[in-house]
């Protein structure tokens, strides 16, 4: 028995070693061809996964080079705290390279089907993308507790929250943003969505407060151009290279080097995502010709709701002020930037709840952030140890450099299941 | 001939129209249709796009503008069964009057 279990641990070192791109394009070739996507659209989604995994390592390198010089510098000349490198959603990086990534995938569309045949659940987890959530919860508990088994289970336990939570919003979702038929287990999203439930009820009734409001559209048309990521981008890196006294030549680099981060890390998410998409849609159509005479709601990707006006101009408020709160947090080690990206996400997920008011939902996002900022923190060094484990810019964490992000580092609900798993380490 | 083309509109580009582009495109090659193109572009973009005959869009994400052609929401092209992806494909094809052979 030690020796087959010895051999199955050799092979998954093995495995591992080869890094993340090499991995999760056997893994998705593997598991596309037996799904029935077809040999050669698997293997074409696998390489494109692993290219966009593979850029997503160059960007990443770009934002340490770049960024954590300038970061220390501006936290020295203002005796600030906030010395973590925001790596943003880099932990896609995390989420389709550790080990239990093919577990997790076979596990969870397993436990949906029996929880949709008993009756548990509303929700087809169909959304295989956004199972990358789930993954990076699982990839940290692995990195705490030594097992793959339980990083599985962990990540498993995220997505079936996901999937409860989005019975709960489903139905406003599609009230609201006209799609019948959708549901969005996607953990960020329902969990903004739950949280603004009852906040916004407060809101509602607090005077003065109840009554505010801003129109979309003229912040829109006002300040549309902030909105870019690249044009973000470029002010972010211009104020904190001038912050860090790297002068005005010095700034106009780093501003330039932050808007192409801004710009380029979403691209290559994009490409891993692609390449996802001959099993998703085999999973989709499995599970929807299983359930054709139920009323389900079939999980999308998080996306959907963003079309909404007053998703982009709570945003754009959303911007600056998140980054004012980062700098106020006692105790917070992270500065926004990359991880900025995730703010539209929460306001789309805010958005059907406060019926479009644009103050409440920047209210009720602010409120989120708050715990997402002391969660990233505080998993800060799991964050890191789990780049290291898989053989991830060893280099710039020899140099020094220590990792967080909003979406997967801080996510509270991955935080509270990781505390709860470390008991068992 | 003109050139027809289908807009697949989404909120954040990074993957509901790219699956909904994807059946599009796969189907449109499938049935030999030479003069129908298929783009995937984000909602911020659409303006750009206003005026243009020819066209029929298809949304992924709820949107305000109005564009003044035939439009379709394509959620059906995430979450539908294969049948009902056929039948909405064939609706907008219908709308572009794209003649089909067979």
């Amino acid at each position: 028995m030690s020796g087959i279990y010895s051999t199955i641990v050799a092979g998954v070192d093995w495995f591992v070693a080869l890094g993340p791109s090499v991995m999760i394009a056997i893994v998705l070739t593997v598991l596309g061809t037996a799904f029935g996507a077809g040999f050669s659209k698997s293997l074409r989604g696998g390489i494109i996964t692993g290219v966009g995994l593979a850029g997503l390592f160059l960007v990443v390198d770009l934002i340490v080079a770049a960024l954590l010089p300038a970061i220390n510098a501006m936290a020295e000349n203002f005796n600030l705290q906030l010395r973590l490198v925001d790596v943003g959603w880099a932990d896609a990086g995390i989420a389709w390279g550790w080990p239990g990534v093919a577990g997790v995938m076979l596990g969870i569309i397993a436990v949906n089907i029996i929880m949709v045949l008993l009756k548990l659940t509303k929700t087809l987890w169909t959304d295989v993308w956004s199972y990358w959530h789930g993954q990076v919860c699982g990839a940290f508990v692995w990195v705490v507790t030594g097992s793959v088994t339980l990083g599985i289970i962990a990540a498993i336990i995220y997505l079936v929250i996901g999937s409860l939570f989005s019975d709960i919003t489903a139905k406003r979702y599609q009230e609201y943003n006209d799609m019948p038929g959708i549901g969005v287990p996607c953990g960020p999203t329902v969990l903004a969505s739950v949280f603004a439930i009852p906040v916004s009820a407060a809101l509602n009734k607090i005077p003065g407060i109840n009554k505010l409001n801003a129109s979309p559209e003229s912040i829109k048309e006002r300040f549309g151009v902030f909105g870019e990521v690249s044009v973000m981008g470029a002010i972010i890196g211009l104020i904190i290279g001038l912050l860090a006294g790297y002068g005005v030549a010095g700034a106009l680099v780093l501003s330039m080097q932050v808007a192409a981060i801004m710009l380029i890390l979403p691209r290559m998410v994009s490409i891993i995502a692609e390449g996802l998409i001959p099993i998703t849609m085999k999973v989709a159509e499995f599970v929807r010709e299983r359930f054709k005479d139920r009323e389900l709601h079939v999980g999308v990707d998080c996306a959907v709701l963003l079309g909404h006006s007053s998703v982009m101009a709570s945003a754009l408020i959303l911007f600056p002020l998140s980054i004012l709160l980062a700098a106020a947090l006692p105790g917070n080690g992270m500065l926004p930037i990359a991880s900025l990206a995730l703010i539209p996400f929460l306001a789309g997920a805010v958005v059907p709840f406060t019926r479009g008011n644009v103050i409440h939902t920047v209210i009720i996002v602010l409120l989120l952030l708050i715990p997402y900022l002391y969660a990233a923190t505080n998993m800060s060094p799991v964050h890191t140890e789990t780049y290291a484990q898989l053989g991830m810019f060893t280099e710039e964490i020899e140099g020094g450099a220590r990792f967080a992000s909003w979406d997967m580092g801080g996510d509270p609900i991955s935080w509270i299941i990781n505390q709860i798993f470390r008991l068992f380490s | 001939m003109d050139q027809k083309l289908i807009l697949v509109v989404c909120g954040a580009g990074i993957n509901t129209s790219t699956m909904a582009g994807e059946f599009i495109s796969d189907e449109i090659s499938k049935r030999k249709l030479k003069n129908v193109k298929v783009k995937t572009v984000l909602v911020n973009d659409l303006p750009r796009y206003k005026g243009q005959k020819d066209m029929a869009i298809v949304y992924m994400t709820k949107v305000d503008t109005d564009m003044g052609v035939p439009s379709f929401q394509g959620m059906n092209f995430l979450i539908g069964t294969r049948d009902t992806k056929l039948e909405l494909f064939d609706k907008i094809l219908e709308s572009l009057d794209v003649e089909q052979q067979g």
